[in-house]
């Protein structure tokens, strides 16, 4: 039931790509780094501008170089001359005064501030030169050209109109070499504009490189920050949180779910960022070259936009139905494959290939559907640019013919248009990956909500047990919800002396595993009362309690690294010697040292390159590294060969001595050491005494004995 | 060229639609060539005041009609060359699964699912790119680099030259940070396995961090590892965001920059038209892509070839249980059967598990196997099923050696229930069904009655229909069982084999349940394998199992008298039943 809840609600998790509150505990992980973002930021906006600048220097080359697109006015007065520059305020010029004429040079782009009326009354007077170029006044260049086509401007310049020049040169009376000659200071010039792009694209790469590896540096670290936290908080979780979790569920919140938030923010979020502030800036400086022609370009936007909205919907819809039928292959295969024994078994191939066949087709079916709603839409958007090309030709070509825009504003248009329509293509992957990081972080804070352990850090003392345990009417079930017959203790009361060895006996399910779960804290029980050295078990904080208990469970459990951190378990304050000292004396030392690497041999995969006696041993190791008053010892079901088990038994005698102890036995031998036996049935005490005592009385203990102890 | 081998039929299956493809796509570049031409054109006309409005338009109209051209044909490409590769994909998946499933216990013994599963999806997808898109790219990249190359070359050969200098440099950058990446990237995916591993062993021992107090130092440790993935990370995208995608940015602006600054010279000298200048900007646009794709292609064919690779070695796998020797004519099993001296082990430098056993069961008989675990009941009852190879002339079936029987034969006349069941995620009647797919409702209700699941199915919601597994109903270990045993008598066998297909039944059902078996099966042979004695009580023979061969032979009443092996199985199983019974 739970499980069907489940798949309900991450379903309905797709459909959602923004959650405020998310989305601001999730910004919260930044804070600690927000110098570097807000660099990032900042650096973001120099590499928007830079690819802005771009166009705007091929606009200039091509203009005042290369096309020399100027308007030269002469004015018969210099007070004419100051009237107009009066009137026209936003006009840049260069101003030249040369025997009585006195002239400005107006760069093409902006003669539209001129009022048509003044523009075509100086054109009438032949006092306005169109397309005027300079050229430097020296005496080989004087020579070239006739005196009728120029204009002397200064004492190094003269300016002559572009189309003079080209009728010179076309018809012979310069060579091209003396073309190169003339136009020497354009050519310079040009290179000096190749420069600062150069620069910039340089630049632009620079800033690229550090604006890339701060954001990261900033998101990758706060994606740590919380990939630790999470793991803290689920460490802090209660035992019953685990046996309700599958590990594999939580190890995705960790890795998985986190992954998918640091891929949107150092990937998704911060180029859907730059996308934006760069489409931003190309409108708005199309707008400010002119405003026109640039409505005109934008006219095809809010068809695209219907059709990029149209299209992302359905990509969603098909990626989904992908998706899904990708996942029944993987389904299909992974079960198939785990049951090919009984496929085989039961002759069942023909029928298998042929459900398999199916189940594939789909998936083709549908990565077909998939590839054919790209194949209309990615060309149609691809081609959209190619509309606003032809529609930017026709007003913009006919803009140039009447002389309204220059020819490098044209240029400068395509290249934006180019741009403009470069992050539409990508939007549908931006969108997919905002998508799985939010129901990745949903899930994640989902958890960081779930209420933890409550370790009672306030009652720490760093106290010292003596290691007296008694129960008082102990109730436990293990699911609040369950019904009263469903206790797996039932009035538990029991008490053991300081340095008193116990055993706990019984049948599977009789509690006995749940009793040392009591002690050590690991879940909550209803009834009854447990005291340690007379006082409550919750008075103590839960680190003083553990830190008093040493527990070797049934199946060793080792972690990987060396033999020498299993042991010493993180505890920095023992020494080689006393590591030495203490696995003498529990009789692994000699084991210890036969190993390759000795105690830094590596441990693989939870130990198991080891047998289970040696890891036993080397868990008595870890107990008596952190001598605790009480030791609990669940022992292994197992067979061990004998001269291991020799090494056990003389091992646990000595680990028991002068601890308290409770062992839930199953070898004769250790039976033998322990003072009591207490003995469990379904949850309750039935007998109590010396192993001999309950031999005589022929009750539960002498059943059990014959079955496991013979 | 042996890697090929496998995909080789599929293309030349779809060479047709391959040449239409190359053809239709060849016009697409042409169309795409020919609209900067159109620009220049206009653009000149416009300098010279030889265009006018009305001729604007319908310039602006053709760069349309082009564009929709362009539209339609790369519909049909993309539909012709992708949707080939996906059909490959298809095929291919189907193929690997039909092999798969005739592939013997031993390769799955050695194979990790995770693996065979990859196989069938991310190297196939790898597989797939390089069928698809890379024949795409290799086809688009020739024409489009050529022809692109040609237009801007008749305008002017030596800016041309010049202008692609640095495109050659972008395509080795490009194999040059594929590969580092891709190497990268597998690290960081290394790190993030190592992560997961590690946040897995902590968590799987929950019980000593707590025990211990571990809580503090075990984050610590993952911290360890989770900021070497964190570093790795940030090293791996600066790597291909800070660095690599602007350098290829830097080179495409170079080429931009020289066609400014020596196109532009050129321009002002005259020797190329304003249109053409500007021709030259688009074309450049149109070359890049291209240099960029050369990159990807080489990375693509690699990681493709690599996946064929491994593809293939499943491929190359031949089934070790076939029928080369067997006798067609043999078309039925009637259950006798006889294992003479057999002994086995599972490779070669390895452990007998059989050291020579014989015995003999006739049709119509049960046979019991008792033993201790590893003592190799299952492996036998595996041989009789030739899951793995039996030696030669140690196993005759109806007197015929085992391997002259048809494998269909013996394996439509001889069902085992493993001890491990395994159950489909499918509704509880096709669970039962597996066997006889065309059985029929009363059928299937009938053998559930038979096994005692009828009632439990019953209190299903959905009953029969209710589906089992991950997506449905989690069935509990006796209804597993049970199920599977259904499953096996639906088919009525001639011989049934249960490999301690009872044991999470309890004892009062498992009579009732031997009970209609014997019932059942008075014709034919039945072998169980128990853990509990009590059910093997009627069997016509009893073997026990140990050290490789068997130790003890009989009836229940002769093996009790005997005081062995069996004797004190039994003891010690009647305690337990006490104690069960028992009420604290």
């Amino acid at each position: 039931m739970a499980k069907t809840q489940r798949i309900i609600s991450e379903d309905e998790l797709q459909n959602k790509i923004y959650d405020s509150q998310l989305f601001k505990r999730l910004i919260r992980y930044l804070k600690p780094y927000k110098w570097p973002v807000y660099l990032s930021f900042f650096l973001l906006l120099f590499i928007a501008g830079a690819q802005l600048i771009t166009p705007i220097i091929t606009m200039w080359a091509v203009d005042d170089v290369i096309l020399s697109n100027r308007e030269l006015i002469i004015f018969e007065t210099d007070e004419e001359r100051e009237d107009f520059k009066q009137r026209y305020e936003r006009i840049k010029y260069d101003e030249y005064t040369w025997e009585g004429r006195y002239c400005l040079v107006i760069s093409h782009r902006h003669v539209d501030f001129i009022d048509p009326m003044e523009y075509e009354q100086y054109d009438e007077q032949k006092r306005l030169y169109e397309n005027v170029m300079f050229v430097d006044k020296t005496e080989s260049n004087l020579a070239l050209l006739p005196p009728e086509y120029i204009f002397i401007l200064s004492e190094e310049e003269i300016a002559i109109p572009r189309a003079k020049l080209e009728e010179l040169y076309e018809e012979g009376e310069i060579t091209r070499d003396e073309l190169r000659q003339l136009r020497s200071q354009d050519l310079s010039e040009l290179r000096i504009y190749g420069a600062v792009f150069l620069l910039v694209i340089i630049l632009q790469m620079l800033f690229t490189y550090y604006q890339v590896a701060l954001i990261n540096h900033a998101s990758q670290h706060a994606m740590y920050d919380l990939r630790r936290d999470v793991y803290s908080h689920i460490l802090r979780m209660p035992l019953s949180f685990f046996d309700k979790n599958p590990i594999g569920r939580l190890v995705t919140r960790v890795t998985n779910d986190i992954r998918t938030l640091d891929e949107m923010l150092s990937n998704g979020l911060i180029q859907l960022m730059q996308e934006f502030a760069i489409l931003i800036g190309i409108m708005i400086m199309m707008l400010v070259l002119d405003w026109k022609l640039a409505l005109v370009c934008f006219s095809i936007l809010p068809f695209l936009t219907v059709l990029v909205v149209y299209f992302n919907k359905q990509t969603r819809k098909i990626y989904r139905k992908v998706r899904k039928r990708l996942a029944r292959i993987n389904a299909t295969l992974s079960e198939d494959i785990s049951g090919v024994k009984i496929i085989q078994l039961f002759n069942q191939n023909a029928r298998k290939i042929k459900e398999f066949a199916e189940i594939n087709y789909a998936f083709y079916k549908a990565s077909m559907e998939q590839l054919k709603l790209f194949a209309v839409f990615r060309p149609i958007i691809n081609s959209s640019r190619r509309v606003a090309v032809a529609i930017l030709l026709w007003y913009g070509g006919g803009q140039i013919l009447q002389n309204n825009i220059s020819l490098g504003l044209f240029i400068a248009f395509m290249n934006y248009v180019d741009r403009f329509f470069e992050p539409i293509n990508q939007l549908s992957e931006r969108f997919n990956i905002f998508q799985a990081a939010m129901s990745g972080t949903e899930r994640v804070f989902d958890l960081m909500d779930k209420t933890n352990e409550d370790y009672r850090v306030e009652n720490t003392q760093d106290i010292q047990l003596k290691g007296e345990i008694e129960f008082k009417n102990v109730w436990l079930r293990y699911n609040e919800h369950d019904s009263e017959e469903n206790y797996v203790l039932k009035n538990i009361s029991f008490k053991v002396k300081p340095g008193e060895k116990v055993a706990l006996v019984g049948h599977t399910g009789s509690g006995k595993t749940s009793i040392i779960n009591l002690i050590a804290g690991m879940y909550p029980f209803q009834k009854g009362q447990i005291l340690l050295d007379g006082k409550d078990i919750h008075e103590y904080s839960l680190e003083d309690l553990r830190r008093n208990i040493g527990i070797v469970q049934q199946d060793v459990f080792l972690f990987s690294g060396t033999i020498r951190d299993n042991i010493v378990l993180n505890k920095g304050d023992i020494t080689d010697a006393r590591l030495k000292q203490v696995a003498n004396y529990v009789n692994v030392h000699h084991f210890i040292e036969d190993l390759p690497g000795q105690y830094e041999e590596p441990v693989m995969e939870r130990g198991a390159t080891f047998s289970v006696g040696q890891r036993q041993l080397i868990a008595f190791a870890r107990v008596l590294a952190y001598d605790p008053a009480i030791f609990i010892l669940d022992e292994a079901t197992s067979n061990i060969d004998t001269e291991t088990e020799i090494l056990i038994q003389d091992a646990l005698k000595k680990l028991m001595e002068g601890r308290t102890s409770i062992i839930i036995a199953h070898r004769l031998s250790t039976i033998q050491h322990v003072d009591r036996i207490i003995v469990l049935h379904k949850g309750k005490i039935i007998e109590e005494g010396s192993h001999q005592q309950l031999l005589d009385n022929k009750g539960l203990y002498y059943d059990l004995y014959r079955l496991q102890y013979t | 060229m042996k890697t090929f081998e496998t995909i080789i039929p599929f293309l030349k299956k779809n060479i047709g639609k391959y040449i239409i493809g190359i053809l239709l796509l060849i016009t697409v570049d042409i169309a795409q060539l020919i609209i900067p031409r159109l620009m220049q054109v206009a653009i000149d006309r416009i300098e010279m005041g030889t265009i006018d409005q009305v001729g604007l338009f319908y310039v602006g109209l053709i760069i349309l009609g082009l564009s929709a051209l362009m539209v339609v044909i790369r519909y049909f490409w993309r539909v012709i060359f992708i949707g080939v590769a996906w059909s490959i994909d298809r095929d291919l998946r189907k193929q690997y699964y039909k092999h798969l499933l005739g592939l013997s216990q031993n390769f799955f013994n050695r194979q990790k699912i995770g693996d065979l599963m990859a196989y069938a999806t991310n190297d196939l997808n790898a597989v797939r790119m390089m069928v698809g898109f890379g024949m795409v790219m290799v086809v688009d990249i020739t024409f489009l680099t050529l022809a692109t190359a040609s237009f801007m070359a008749s305008y002017n050969v030596q800016l041309t030259l010049m202008a692609i200098i640095p495109l050659p440099f972008l395509s080795l950058m490009i194999i040059f940070f594929g590969r580092k990446i891709h190497a990268r990237f597998s690290q960081v995916q290394k790190l993030f396995a190592t992560l997961s591993g590690k946040v897995q062993e902590g968590l799987s021992g929950i019980r000593v961090v707590k025990a211990f107090a571990q809580e503090k130092p075990e984050t610590e440790k993952m911290s360890e590892t989770a900021l070497g993935y964190a570093e790795e990370n940030i090293g791996m995208i600066k790597l291909s965001q800070g660095l690599f995608r602007p350098l290829m940015f830097l080179f495409v602006s170079m080429s931009m920059l020289i066609v400014l600054v020596f196109g532009g010279s050129l321009a002002i000298l005259g020797d190329i038209s304003m249109g053409e200048f500007i021709a030259f900007f688009q074309y450049l646009g149109m070359l890049i892509w291209p240099m960029i794709a050369i990159g990807w292609i080489v990375n693509m064919y690699q990681r493709g070839t690599a996946s064929l690779k491994r593809i293939n070695s499943i491929f190359e796998e031949k089934p070790e249980i076939v029928d080369e020797s067997s006798d067609k004519s043999i078309k039925e099993i009637k259950g006798n059967i006889e294992v003479k001296n057999l002994k086995f082990k599972y490779t070669e430098p390895g452990p007998w598990i059989f050291k020579g056993i014989s015995f003999q069961i006739k049709a119509g008989q049960t046979l019991a196997v008792v033993g201790r675990t590893g003592t190799g009941k299952s492996t036998l009852v595996d041989l009789l099923l030739r899951i793995y190879n039996p030696p030669r002339d140690s196993i005759y079936i109806d007197g015929n050696e085992i391997f002259s029987i048809p494998l269909n034969t013996l394996r439509n006349n001889m069902i085992l229930v493993p001890q491990d069941i395994f159950l489909f995620s499918n509704t509880i009647s096709e669970n039962i069904r597996l066997g006889k797919p065309d059985a029929t409702q009363e059928e299937i209700e009938e053998v559930a009655r038979k096994v005692h699941i009828y009632e439990d199915i019953s209190e299903f919601e959905y009953g029969f229909e209710t589906i089992v597994g991950e997506r449905g109903v989690t069935l509990s270990g006796g209804q597993k069982q049970r199920l599977a045993i259904a499953r096996a008598l639906l088919t009525d066998p001639s011989v049934l084999i249960l490999d301690d297909a009872l044991s999470a039944v309890d004892t009062k059902t498992e009579k009732g349940i031997l009970k209609e078996l014997i019932d059942m099966r008075k014709d034919s042979t039945t072998i169980i394998i128990a853990h509990r004695i009590s059910s093997l009580r009627h069997a016509n023979q009893i073997i026990v199992l140990e050290d490789g061969y068997i130790a003890e032979s009989g009836t229940h009443l002769q093996l009790l008298r005997l005081g062995g092996l069996y004797r004190d199985l039994y003891e010690k199983q009647k305690i337990e039943e006490k104690l069960k019974g028992r009420n604290g």
